[in-house]
């Protein structure tokens, strides 16, 4: 089986910035690939790449095994929906939607017919008369993602999908695009700096840094296993202790480590006096703030490292108010995951106090 | 509007004196000639001998007014077109250029502006000069006027280039739309607003000009600006200033009817967009 | 590499525009070229030793500059009081500027003529006043030419003017009150800079067109007050000698084209201009 989308060893550089370093990247038939990076990470670049916005100095993208890197963006058959939606401010929702059947000199009647379609499908039916400065901002990316998938191209890019969107609203759409997705089951590849909207669509997720990708799985394992500090550090928050065979050894990095434990803060757990568990710490509670469905705990050691625990928002805080000193430890050996140096293979492995 | 006021505080008032001046340099001269044009009297004085109408009856039933009004039309209009299609070219075309050659082009276009008309004129004379197919007819008059008038276009049609969204060029591009589509369906529709304006501006200007046509009209006809020129020169009868009253109010009635249509289109958008 | 622009839309956007200037100003300047060399090149010679030249160039030079100066002085004090003027009153000021920018130099011009021939407008106003018994003598003097060209040039300078005056923050002017900046102060620091820019490419524009113009000096300032424009008509149309008319042309074209690049250069005028 062909790969459908294939970046094979592309190089980028933009005036002075190598902005993609020989980046490789295999995406499945019908897989939702995200991209997720800080701003300057250069996935927005690669996705321009991919769409052919922007031209490689070097390496190959391969559309199911075809070298498509020359060809202009015209015949490359994807479908892009960007940051801004730019839809054409005056041509109706339903002239928008047909407007690649139209670049592709389709009968005015097929036209109507595909436009009419897709507006059913983003559950926009009936409004294809309205012009887009009438719609809300959630309609107007529907309408940007129905005229994206109107011409059936075999890529369906997102730049930044949600920016544009308010909180509540962001929430609903990622599970519309998702459910959009899997009904056409249109190969997806997106970008974005929001961990949440990256895991809630994802099949899989690349995550990006200065122009590399640094580790690309399944959003989970990514929480469970990053490969590198910077992974555990940007997908949420995390103590690092350094380890050593095992053994903990403070901060990350202290002398002798060989590795970098990961705890997340739902397992770091306050424990009750004399109970075992791995990466016990204890520390002062400074900072206890309530979050809705959850607390956050922040509690600082003697020798000065933050530990940051989360408990559920029904959770009795008697014990945990500021000042209260108290033991920390994750009570789970198979969730401490410890980061290896380069050349090592990460791994799970019980950690001793 | 307040703060622009107390801002200036002593300064404010010498300010709207001198404006008032100002202003009166401009719209005195004109009421003048609107009053004079009302005489019912055989000759241009100020003020007028009583009030008629019978100077504005003569210049709508005299050939000698009507036909160079036509012929000006005629000219303007055709160049105006040319104008507008180079000038429109050309602002579209800056938009696809690297800054540092953008800049040259922008440059070309906006210095006809600076063009002495009377020395244009001579070397358009000299080209008429040259091939006699041309001194009768009205091609090196048009063409001139073109090129006088192209720089406004090019400027109000550019200033609506620069406001264009570079994305829904993008989009349409990766829509698989090539550019004669974009053109034509993305980017012209967007510009209509200001091409038409920058049209009215630029056949306001032609309208007006009177020096090529000294110069280059093939002999025995007129435009409007030229014989209005030649009447102030010799018969000095109060037909020219009521010929001057109507294309002035003329003028005013487009430009109000066109300021008119504009808002018009602006509040139609708006209303579309607030259901 | 942009491949979103392709090569042949620059072309077919860019040279019919180009091939248009190629005919409409490469051809009649070469025209120019060839007829000042009709009679072996010595037009170009011969111009400076006339003191009529000598004298209309000069004439031209000094009713440009004051012409320019004036206009760039009372257009930016116009485009203040639109701005600073109670709205019933910046109306009537912008109303004023629209009808002079919509009605045509030549209507404008017999406007004037009505005002200032001997027995005009104004002879009729300060004679029902008393002052004069004299039809006065205004018409055809180089002072009936300035107030009418300043009239003709005031809308290239308010139009910009106006434009970066809407450009000054309120903000920025409110904070400058609220600090305790007067008058001066305000129009100093916050007013001028804003103005500048705008002024300077008025007024290279006005300067450059005041080098051309033909028709407002005919009529008002009379033959006592030849513009080189005026001067180069005299030599085509009346004393035959169109080698002189053309050198005469082709030194007025390149001398505004040259001002006017290099203004462009230094203040950026083009760029002004959308």
């Amino acid at each position: 089986m062909t790969v459908p989308v294939k970046i094979d060893q592309v190089d980028v550089t933009l005036g002075p910035n190598h902005v993609l370093k020989r980046v490789c990247l295999d995406v499945k038939a019908g897989e939702f690939v995200t991209l997720l990076g800080a701003s300057g990470s250069g996935k927005s670049t690669l996705l321009n790449v991919i769409a052919g916005l922007q031209g490689v100095d070097s390496g190959h993208v391969l559309f199911n095994g075809e070298n498509v890197e020359k060809r202009p963006p015209q015949k490359r058959n994807v479908g892009v929906v960007f940051q801004s939606y730019a839809l054409f401010p005056h041509m109706t929702i339903g002239e928008n939607v047909a407007f690649p059947l139209l670049a592709a000199r389709r009968p005015v009647k097929e036209r109507r017919a595909v436009a009419a379609e897709m507006l059913e499908l983003v559950q926009l039916g009936g409004m294809s008369d309205r012009m887009p400065a009438s719609l809300s901002g959630g309609q107007r990316q529907r309408v940007a993602l129905a005229r994206a998938i109107a011409a059936k191209p075999e890529v369906l890019l997102l730049d930044e999908p949600m920016a544009a969107l308010d909180k509540q609203l962001r929430e609903q759409m990622q599970v519309e695009i998702k459910r959009i997705q899997r009904q056409v089951g249109i190969t997806t590849i997106a970008v974005t700096h929001d961990q949440t909207e990256a895991f809630t669509m994802s099949d899989r997720v690349a995550i990006m840094h200065e122009g590399c990708f640094v580790q690309i799985d399944e959003p989970e394992a990514l929480y469970r296993r990053p490969v590198t500090e910077y992974v555990a550090k940007f997908l949420g928050e995390a103590n690092l202790f350094g380890s050593a065979d095992g053994v903990l050894l403070g901060r990350p990095g202290a002398s002798g480590s060989t590795g970098t434990a990961v705890i997340r803060p739902e397992d770091m757990q306050p424990l009750v006096d004399g109970e075992s568990a791995q990466a016990c710490v204890e520390a002062t509670v400074t900072l206890v703030s309530f979050q809705g469905e959850r607390f956050r705990v922040e509690a600082v050691t003697p020798d000065g490292m933050t530990v940051i625990s989360t408990l559920p928002g029904n959770t009795d805080m008697g014990r945990l108010a500021v000042g209260s000193r108290l033991r920390f430890g994750c009570r789970q050996p198979e969730r401490v995951h410890v980061i290896r140096p380069e050349g090592q293979d990460a791994a799970r492995e019980p950690v001793a106090a | 509007m307040r703060t622009a006021a107390s801002a200036l505080g002593f300064y404010r008032a010498p300010i709207l004196l001198v404006s008032l001046l100002a202003g009166l340099m401009l719209f005195v001269p004109f009421l003048v000639l609107v009053a004079t044009s009302w005489t019912s009297g055989g000759l241009l004085l100020f003020p007028p001998q009583g009030f008629s109408l019978r100077w504005y009856e003569t210049v709508l039933q005299d050939p000698r007014w009507m036909e160079p009004f036509a012929l000006s039309l005629a000219v303007s209009a055709a160049a105006t077109l040319l104008a507008v299609i180079f000038g429109t070219a050309g602002a579209l075309a800056v938009l696809r250029l690297s800054p540092r050659s953008a800049r040259v082009v922008r440059t070309l276009f906006i210095v006809p502006i600076a063009l002495p008309p009377v020395a244009y004129a001579i070397g358009l004379y000299g080209v008429n000069l040259q091939l006699d197919a041309l001194r009768s007819s009205f091609v090196t008059l048009i063409l001139g006027e073109a090129l006088i008038a192209l720089p406004y276009v090019f400027v109000v049609v550019s200033a609506a280039t620069g406001r264009l969204d570079p994305n829904l060029r993008k989009a349409a591009v990766t829509l698989g739309a090539g550019w004669p589509l974009i053109l034509r369906r993305v980017e012209l529709p967007l510009l209509i607003p200001n091409i038409v304006a920058g049209a009215v501006f630029g056949f306001s200007i032609v309208f007006d000009e009177v020096v090529l046509s000294v110069f280059l009209l093939p002999p025995g006809v007129q435009t409007l600006p030229l014989k209005m020129l030649s009447a102030s020169t010799e018969a000095f009868s109060p037909a020219l200033t009521a010929a001057s009253t109507m294309v002035s109010l003329l003028a005013l009635i487009v430009l109000a009817l066109f300021a008119w249509l504009s808002r018009a289109g602006a509040r139609r958008m708006r209303k579309v967009s607030t259901p | 590499m942009q491949p979103t622009r392709t090569q042949t839309e620059k072309r077919w956007l860019l040279w019919p525009p180009l091939a248009f200037f190629a005919i409409a100003l490469g051809i009649p300047m070469a025209m120019l070229l060839v007829q000042s060399f009709d009679r072996g090149g010595g037009a170009f010679v011969e111009m400076f030793t006339m003191s009529s030249f000598t004298a209309a160039l000069l004439r031209t030079l000094v009713m440009a500059a004051v012409v320019t100066v004036l206009t760039t002085l009372i257009g930016a004090v116009y485009g203040l009081a639109i701005w600073a003027a109670p709205r019933w009153f910046s109306g009537i000021l912008l109303a004023w500027l629209m009808l002079s920018l919509w009605t045509s130099i030549v209507v404008r011009t017999v406007g004037w003529m009505l005002l200032e021939i001997p027995r005009g407008a104004i002879y009729w106003l300060l004679s029902s006043l008393g002052l004069v018994e004299e039809p006065i003598e205004l018409y055809q003097t180089a002072l009936a030419m300035y107030p009418a060209m300043v009239a003709v040039m005031l809308p290239f300078v308010v139009l910009p003017a106006m434009t970066a005056m809407s450009s000054i923050d309120r903000e920025q002017l409110n904070a400058a009150v609220i600090f305790g900046a007067g008058p001066t102060l305000v129009l100093r620091s916050v007013i001028l800079p804003a103005l500048m820019p705008a002024l300077i490419s008025g007024g290279v524009l006005v300067f450059v067109m005041s080098l051309g113009f033909y028709v407002t000096p005919l009529l008002l300032g009379g033959p006592a007050n030849l513009t080189v424009s005026g001067l180069i008509n005299l030599q085509v149309n009346t004393l035959n000698r169109p080698d002189l008319g053309a050198s005469m042309s082709l030194l007025l074209v390149a001398a505004t084209v040259v001002i006017y690049l290099i203004a462009d250069r230094l203040f950026k005028v083009s760029e002004k201009w959308g």
